[in-house]
């Protein structure tokens, strides 16, 4: 059982490395980073139960802590980020590299953001807005109106 | 741990991380229908390891563990691999439950219940409220392309390989814990008769009283700092009177550092 739940801990470590290498989108960094810790609480946990002691689960508590306070003030962080640059790609800072480094060949310009959200519109469902009175006499585009 | 186990072990995180590389957001919705069959192929071998693992015959433990771990499993590539971040707060949500499944099978009912309600309550609760705050109409270019996958993929699939290789070659096949290793201390065995929660909570108040108040003034800290940071907006329009637009100091920051200033 140890070596099952040792690998299972490494393989959530690794997708959580490959969703904050990879991924744009500051939350989801921050979501790969909380699987990271997944990972890691239950490398501990499952060390714990193997020598019988109360060590691993009482460090998990701790990491359970600490990850709500980082979720708290990472969460502040990313709201405060997305209403300087009005997005959330993290390619946006990329102005904070160290003087002389070249900009990474993939980030995107303003342009190719465009393009790319032209590409193939892809929206997301667009609910009734609640609470407004429909006017009486409107006219319905495709609506006969018979006077 | 044999040759034959080692190179099941590459093999299956190669496969993987193949899978993984095509079911990343890359602009095009090409290669992942192989991606989820390679996906499935991976998760097929990843039980072959487990089996190989057994020391004894598949009980319902087992069989419970299997679906948990795979639940785990896929929430974390589904999370790592959605467009939306909506789906992919839900996937990790979906994750953590699954881990907490193996907490409670790992007999720590505690962590299992506080893991569900502090991850799959709290902090995602709080993901969506700043999704919904900062989300746009539409998929955004940024969710769509992923940055440099293969990179990220290759790094992963050596650090997963290292990772499985090693554990298995120390834990794996007949090898028993607890035979020359460390002193364990009786006084902290859980006792199997007593609830295990409340000897859990004896020890934390016990031996490590202090660490739980360390913990305690971090988080009063946190959430001083949380409201700080998160009430600059404000002082940004106070600003505004003397500089143009509230978001310009920060834009000269980052250009005197693109210009090496």
């Amino acid at each position: 059982m140890l070596t099952n739940e040792l690998i299972v801990a490494a393989i959530l470590f690794s997708v959580g490395a490959v969703g904050f290498l990879s991924r744009r989108n500051m939350i989801v960094m921050f979501l790969s980073a909380e699987l990271m810790l997944q990972g890691v609480s239950l490398n501990l946990v499952a060390f714990g139960r193997e020598w019988q002691n109360w060590h691993g689960e009482m460090f998990t508590i701790f990491v359970l802590a600490v990850a709500a306070a980082e979720a708290g003030v990472a969460l502040a962080l990313v709201v405060s980020l997305y209403h300087q640059r009005g997005s959330l790609d993290i390619g946006r800072w990329v102005g904070l590299r160290e003087a002389g480094v070249a900009v990474p060949p993939d980030v995107l310009s303003d342009e190719e953001e465009h393009a790319i959200q032209e590409d193939e519109i892809e929206e997301w469902p667009r609910l009734t807005p609640a609470g407004v009175e429909p006017g009486v006499d409107a006219q319905q585009p495709g609506e006969v109106h018979d006077d | 741990m044999n040759g034959s186990g080692q190179s099941l072990v590459l093999i299956s995180a190669g496969v993987g991380a193949v899978a993984l590389y095509l079911l990343l957001p890359r602009g095009t919705t090409k290669g992942r229908a192989v991606g989820m069959g390679l996906a499935a192929v991976a998760i097929g071998l990843l039980w072959t390891i487990w089996g190989q693992n057994l020391r004894h015959t598949l009980g319902w433990r087992d069989a419970a563990f299997y679906l948990f771990a795979t639940q785990a499993v896929l929430g974390a590539v589904l999370t790592v691999t959605s467009v939306h971040p909506v789906s992919s707060a839900l996937w990790f949500a979906c994750s953590v439950i699954g881990t907490a499944g193996i907490f409670f099978l790992e007999n720590a009912q505690f962590l299992a219940a506080a893991t569900v309600i502090v991850y799959a309550g709290a902090i995602i609760v709080m993901f969506l409220f700043v999704i919904m705050l900062a989300q746009q109409p539409g998929t955004a270019g940024h969710d769509r392309v992923a940055h440099q996958p293969a990179r990220a993929v290759g790094f992963s699939f050596v650090l997963l390989a290292i990772l499985v290789l090693g554990v298995v070659a120390s834990y794996g096949g007949d090898l028993v814990l607890g035979t020359g290793g460390p002193v364990v201390h009786a006084a902290r065995l859980p006792d199997p008769a007593q609830p295990q929660t409340s000897s859990l909570g004896a020890a934390l108040f016990t031996e490590q009283w202090f660490s739980v108040e360390v913990a305690g003034t971090l988080l009063l800290v946190a959430m001083v700092g949380a409201i700080v940071i998160s009430s600059q907006p404000g002082k940004g329009k106070d600003r505004e009177g003397q500089s143009p637009g509230g978001a310009s100091v920060e834009q000269a920051a980052a250009e005197q550092g693109t210009t090496g200033v």
